[in-house]
Parts: C-alpha cells; sequence; structure tokens
C-alpha cells in the first residue's frame, strides 16, 4: 500500500513541481525549445493581463451566484422530499439524474435550451414577449421590450449566448447539473435532525418557513460548508461547461481561468510559460481558498483547560 | 486451513500461453506482418476523403498501411500538442501556412524535407509547386511539409435550388442586393447567410478580408504585417459592415453563439440556409456522393443533393470594387521527425504531393487547388451534381484560385487570428462598444512576426 502510496502522490506532485519550472521559462517558451529560466515575466505578465482578472471577476461572480442557487434548491428541494409529497422515488431520480450526466452530454442540450431558437425563446414568444421580424430576427417584445432599457439591459437581444448573458448560461447549466449532488446532502443531513425537536416547534406554532430557517438550515450547517468547499474549488477549476457551451466567449465574456488557460495552451501560440504560470496561480489560488474556507467554517470548541503541571 | 489459489491459477496461465504459443506456430504467417503502417491525422481532408486518398495509395503500395484520424479544426492542435509532447504523435500530419492549425505551432514537430524533395523532384523542385506554396511552409529556414494543395476564397457558396426556388438572382452584384435577397429569405424562413463565430477559428477573419478588400484593396495584408494598423479607419468600417449586416437579416441572429463547423456548416448543409461563406475545399460537396455523405451527417434522413454554387462576392463598399479570391497554400504533409516509420512516412508523402497519380488523386476530390502544377481536377468524372453548369463555374472558379488575389492566412499568427474573431465576435454581439473602441482593442492584442 505505502509504495502505491508514494508513487502516485509523488507522480502528482512532481507534475506540479514541473509546471513550476516552466512557469519560471519565458511566457512563449515551449517544450520543443531548449530550456531556458527567465524569472517571473510569467507571472508579472498575468497580473498585468486584462483577461486574467476579467476570469478571475468571472470565477468570483459564478462562484456567489451558483452557489447561492446550489445551497437554497437543495436545501427546498430537500425539505420537500422529507415532507409527504406523490411519487417520492420519482422526484428524487428526476432531481438527482442531472448530476451524473457527463457535461459532454449535457453541453448540446443546453446548447440548444438557449439558442435564439430554442425552447426558452420559443417559450417567451408564446408569452407575447418576443416577436419575430419578417428577416426571422428576434426582438423583445410586450412589457419586457419597455423594461429592459430602463434597467440598463438594452443591449440584451433574446439570443443568449451573448455577451451580456453566456456568463448566467454557464451559472444555469452548473446549477442545474449541481442541484442534485446538493439535494441529496442536504436529505441526509436532514434525517439527522432530532423529530421531536420539529415537533415540538409545530406545536409551539411554527410554521413551515419558520422551522426551515430556525431549525433545519442552522442543522444543516456543517453541510453548507462542506458545499461551500467544494463548490469554491469547482468554479476556480471550471472548464467543461464553459468550454463546451460558449468556449469562453463570446468576446471572452464566459471566460474563466481553466478555459483561459487552455486557449493560452492551444488556441493562441502554444505559451508553455505562460499557460504554466497562470496554472500555479490557480493551484495556490485553489489551495488558499480551500484552507480558508476550512478555517472559517471549523467547529468552534471549547478550549481545553491547560493541562496541570508535572509534580 | 487457508487455501493457496497462486499454484492452479499459475498453472492454468503457462497452459494457456502454451497452447497459444503452439496455435501461434501452426498458424500461416500473415502478410500484414511485413506491412508499415502510417499513422495520419488530420483536421483535413474530411474523413471519407482521407480515406479514398489512403486507400489509392495503398493501391499503389500494398506493403504499407495508411490509417487516417480526423479531427475538428479546433480539436487539432490540442490533440497534436499533447500526443507529439508524450512521444505518441503520428507518422504523418498536416500543417498549414498560418492559424491555429499552422507552421508556427506544429512547423517544430516537423522535419526539414528539402532534401527529401529534391532527391525525388531534382533541383528545381519548387517551382514544380504552386506559387510561393513552398516558401509558406517553411519554418525557421526548413521545409516543413511539402505541399498537398491551395486554397482560395473571397466568395460565396450558394444553393442554387434556394436561390431559384425564391426567385433570386445568383450574381448580387452590390450590398444592397445582398440585403434584398436577404429579406426574401428571411421571409420565406430560410437563413441567408449562415456563419459561425463562436470558436477562434478563421472563417470569420475570411469575411472580413473579403469585405476589406471591397473597401481599401490592399488595407488587410498591410494590417497583418504591420505596414498599417487594425485601428484604421478601413477596419472600424469592417466591424460597422458586420454590425450592419446582423442588423439587416443577412446574418442570422445566432452568428456570435454557433460555430462555423459543425454548425453554421451544417445549416447549409442541410438546406437550411442560402449561402455560406467558405473557400475552395467546399467544392467537394458538390459531388453528388460526397453531398449526400455530408448531408447525412447534417441530420437530414434520404437527402436531396442540391446544385451547389461559387459567387462572386458583392461589392460592400458600393465603389465597384468587388473581392477576387485571395488564398494560399491551404496545408502541406509534413513528417514527424520522431516517427518510426521513415521510409513508409516519406513514400506517402511524396506520392501524395509530388506525384501525378497522388496528386490526380487529390483534386479529384475539390477538397483543394493543385499543388503540383499542370494537374487539373478530372472534371467530367468527379460526378457533380449538375455537371452542364456547374463545371464552367468551378473551372473559372479553380484558374483563378490559382492566381490569387494576395494571401489568405500567410502571414496570420494565432494571436492574431485570436485577435480579429474576438473584435468580430464583439462587433456583432456588443452594440453598446464602439468599433474605434473595438479595433483599437484589436491593434493592442495582435502579435506580428517576421514572414
Amino acid at each position: 500500500m505505502l509504495p502505491a502510496v508514494l508513487f502516485s502522490t509523488g507522480l502528482v506532485y512532481a507534475c506540479v513541481g514541473y509546471v513550476g519550472y516552466v512557469s519560471l521559462m519565458p511566457p512563449r517558451w515551449r517544450p520543443v525549445y531548449p530550456p531556458a529560466v527567465e524569472g517571473f515575466d510569467s507571472y508579472a505578465q498575468a497580473l498585468d493581463d486584462r483577461l486574467f482578472w476579467t476570469s478571475i471577476w468571472h470565477t468570483a461572480l459564478f462562484f456567489l451566484v451558483s452557489y447561492a442557487l446550489i445551497v437554497i434548491l437543495g436545501i427546498v428541494l430537500a425539505a420537500l422530499m422529507h415532507s409527504r409529497i406523490y411519487l417520492p422515488t420519482i422526484f428524487k431520480v428526476i432531481i438527482f439524474v442531472p448530476s451524473v450526466i457527463a457535461p459532454a452530454i449535457m453541453a448540446p442540450v443546453h446548447r440548444q435550451v438557449f439558442a435564439a431558437d430554442g425552447p426558452i425563446n420559443w417559450f417567451l414568444e408564446r408569452l407575447g414577449l418576443i416577436a419575430v421580424e419578417a428577416n426571422g430576427t428576434r426582438v423583445w417584445a410586450g412589457w419586457l421590450q419597455g423594461l429592459l432599457p430602463k434597467i440598463g439591459l438594452g443591449d440584451v437581444t433574446p439570443n443568449w449566448i451573448q455577451p451580456t448573458t453566456s456568463l448566467w448560461v454557464v451559472v444555469a447549466a452548473q446549477v442545474f447539473s449541481s442541484v442534485g449532488i446538493a439535494f441529496i446532502l442536504f436529505f441526509a443531513s436532514m434525517g439527522q435532525i432530532d423529530r421531536e425537536t420539529l415537533e415540538a416547534a409545530k406545536i409551539d406554532g411554527a410554521g413551515n418557513i419558520r422551522v426551515l430557517w430556525s431549525i433545519i438550515v442552522p442543522a444543516t450547517r456543517p453541510t453548507i460548508a462542506t458545499l461551500a468547499i467544494l463548490h469554491g474549488i469547482t468554479s476556480l477549476k471550471l472548464f467543461d461547461y464553459p468550454y463546451l457551451i460558449t468556449s469562453g466567449g463570446p468576446a471572452h465574456s464566459s471566460e474563466f481561468l481553466g478555459t483561459l488557460i487552455y486557449n493560452v495552451l492551444f488556441g493562441t501560440s502554444s505559451r508553455y510559460g505562460y499557460a504554466s504560470a497562470l496554472s500555479v496561480m490557480l493551484f495556490v489560488l485553489a489551495l488558499g481558498t480551500s484552507v480558508l474556507m476550512s478555517l472559517s467554517t471549523r467547529e468552534r470548541r471549547p478550549r481545553a483547560p491547560k493541562a496541570a503541571g508535572r509534580v | 486451513m487457508k487455501k493457496n489459489r497462486t499454484v492452479p491459477f499459475v498453472a492454468a496461465i503457462t497452459v494457456g500461453m502454451a497452447t497459444m504459443l503452439g496455435c501461434a506456430e501452426d498458424t500461416p504467417k500473415d502478410d500484414a506482418a511485413d506491412q508499415a503502417t502510417v499513422v495520419w491525422w488530420g483536421y483535413a481532408p474530411d474523413t471519407s476523403v482521407g480515406e479514398l486518398w489512403a486507400a489509392e495509395f495503398m493501391k499503389d503500395h500494398p506493403d504499407i498501411k495508411v490509417e487516417y484520424t480526423n479531427y475538428e479544426n479546433v480539436d487539432y492542435a490540442p490533440a497534436m500538442e499533447a500526443a507529439m509532447q508524450s512521444g505518441r504523435g503520428p507518422d504523418v500530419f498536416p500543417v498549414a501556412t498560418g492559424g491555429v492549425t499552422g507552421r508556427e505551432l506544429l512547423g517544430p514537430y516537423g522535419m526539414d524535407l528539402a532534401s527529401i524533395a529534391e532527391e525525388e523532384l531534382g533541383p528545381l523542385w519548387k517551382d514544380q509547386f504552386g506559387p510561393g506554396y513552398v516558401d509558406q511552409l517553411t519554418y525557421d529556414g526548413a521545409i516543413v511539409a511539402l505541399p498537398v494543395g491551395g486554397v482560395a476564397t473571397g466568395f460565396f457558396w450558394i444553393n442554387k435550388d434556394l436561390f431559384d426556388t425564391h426567385g433570386v438572382s445568383t450574381e448580387l452584384a452590390t450590398y444592397d442586393d445582398l440585403k434584398a435577397a436577404c429579406e426574401t429569405f428571411g421571409a420565406a424562413g430560410v437563413t441567408c447567410l449562415t456563419m459561425g463565430v463562436a470558436s477562434l477559428d478563421c472563417f470569420i477573419i475570411d469575411l472580413m478580408h473579403t469585405i476589406s478588400q471591397s473597401y481599401d484593396h490592399d488595407y488587410f495584408l498591410e494590417a497583418v504585417l504591420g505596414e498599417r494598423s487594425f485601428d484604421d479607419p478601413t477596419f472600424v468600417a469592417i466591424l460597422d459592415k458586420l454590425r450592419e449586416m446582423l442588423a439587416d437579416g443577412v446574418f442570422a441572429q445566432n452568428v456570435v453563439s454557433i460555430k462555423q463547423y459543425p454548425e453554421a456548416n451544417n445549416e447549409f448543409l442541410s438546406g437550411q440556409a442560402a449561402m455560406v461563406h467558405m473557400g475552395t475545399w467546399y467544392a467537394q460537396y458538390a459531388k453528388r456522393d460526397g453531398m449526400i455523405a455530408s448531408m447525412e451527417a447534417a441530420g437530414v434522413s434520404n437527402p436531396t443533393p442540391f446544385t451547389m454554387m461559387p459567387m462572386a462576392s458583392p461589392d460592400f463598399a458600393g465603389d465597384g470594387h468587388p473581392a477576387k479570391p485571395f488564398g494560399d497554400v491551404d496545408y502541406g504533409m509534413a513528417i514527424n521527425k520522431d516517427t518510426k516509420n521513415l521510409e513508409a512516412a516519406k513514400t506517402f508523402v511524396l506520392w501524395l504531393t509530388s506525384t501525378k497519380t497522388g496528386q490526380q488523386t487529390v483534386v479529384n476530390a475539390i477538397d483543394l487547388l493543385p499543388a503540383l502544377t499542370g494537374v487539373q481536377p478530372e472534371w467530367d468524372n468527379l460526378g457533380l451534381v449538375d455537371p452542364e453548369i456547374q463545371i464552367p463555374a468551378f473551372t473559372e472558379l479553380f484558374d483563378e484560385g490559382a492566381n490569387p488575389d494576395g494571401w489568405r492566412l500567410m502571414a496570420i499568427t494565432s494571436e492574431t487570428n485570436n485577435a480579429l474573431v474576438v473584435a468580430a465576435q464583439r462587433a456583432l454581439s456588443e452594440p453598446g462598444a464602439s468599433t474605434a473602441e473595438i479595433a483599437k482593442q484589436a491593434e493592442s492584442e495582435v502579435f506580428r512576426t517576421d514572414f
């Protein structure tokens, strides 16, 4: 067992070390060229790169919005599952199945759902909120047509994979595929809550919302914390959905660190030095985030009394 | 008592191996064991065409087996990089002159083929290929690939059947003619010009170059080479024209949401779109068999082939200067520096690029313009859908393409490719951003090098 553990962890950390070494090469260095350690030029370039900061901003937005939605939906769906609902097994399967389907399979579905002639726009057309012009172009109609410019969204057209909305398409896809896991975790966590506490609250006159907010949510705090760590790391490493649905675009509007690294490595001149520096920064960010989150969510225990001195 | 299972297991393995060895001794020697295998990866040609070339080659060289794997354009460079770095790359592979499949990226993996070509074709070997083709495949002083064929673009492909059905003229001389045609198609629920700009491939750059030639003939290449800038008013005018095309319904609304391959390609081949801006490589779908296969691949069941025709570009600027076909070598075939099948790989590459039989096979696929001078497609035997009207148009197109009006991708680095595609994406999807600001950003992101 020990040799296998040493070999596998050694391999992983050797690769991390190699990426760190390559990050010190010139930004445009490739393995076909002779090694030439140049220092921290690639890191300086990254800090000066508009796309790097755009990706970080997208990651932060993605994390905040998708995490909030996943937690809220997970808690609500798990609470519903614990109440008396019709056909509970089918309910559970419907919620969980998107979590087990590979992104490569789901991505084309999401592309179609959010296409200009896809089902969302079809539905909005039926509601009278989208009109189709003679040349086939879709435009907003009804009350939505007047509202969007007033709230600063005058540039948004009924085409979801565009700079204003493409990030939110990725968020929607991720929430759709992650909520099943959150649902299962919350469902298990809620099963640990003492039924007598819930019954006592009901007897004291607490309604469903009050019970959910004052008893269930505090009791599932460890699950919320675990999801924060898992989703934080997922957000930093995000690649599959933005790459498969939007290719990080249009015009980098859904660029994340993962897609940026991929594009730098394979889309623009194979800049191994620069891509490696970005990878190291991603690694540090992921490690730092998980450590910080672990520390901030650790249960506070009363400090143990000092051991008595030897006599 | 613990039962020892090791002894029967080892015995079973030993008996099994002995049986297999016994069988092997009795089996007659297979000829295939002596057959060298050349592994060929490429983003072009399509699988069916690649397999056809391989089959024709194997008829001439039964001792060599060629295995072809096709990748989508955007997947090719990542697949190659990973394979080459790990020493598991193909024996032969295509290298384009520029862009994300270009010599700048893939050239270092290819061996210098100058001496091999000279040995096969003599000291004046470069003159036997199309204009500048060999130079366009030179990287760091080495000939990293031998030309397989050329390419030209700067015109549109049209579905003539749709044009006829809706009473639209197949000669659209001005932008207003194009706009009027698109109004007719739009009213009938037909996409006018399908285009996909979602990924970073170069097709929108071709269209921008076509538009640019109309405004200022030499501007685009001068800007690519650094003699002029991309924040020039001409580039701003090109971006404005892209916006106008979207507003006028020339482009479909999904232009920034879809990719040229497979989505825009499928829209055209499935008869949902009347036009597409592609190059001479698209002629391959004008063949009845090729069109049926590609229509089926595009999701059409029991397809009826339509008549596909090249259409000259309209005059976008309205001053009487429409674009003429421009182009360069499409790609050459390179040999992996580390190949273990050098002789077989050399034989295949030389057959494909430098022999009349190989080049005739290549050009008969009408995927490429001939690389070797003196070879022309055998138009009468290609099985075109409507030879009577297609052959004169195709012959003229191939003649023009052989004498292109400027380069296509020759001088475009992958950063420049990326910057120009992003500029087009922004122009088409950020109505609030000024085209002057978009052009300025493009200029700040391009990367020019000496060619």
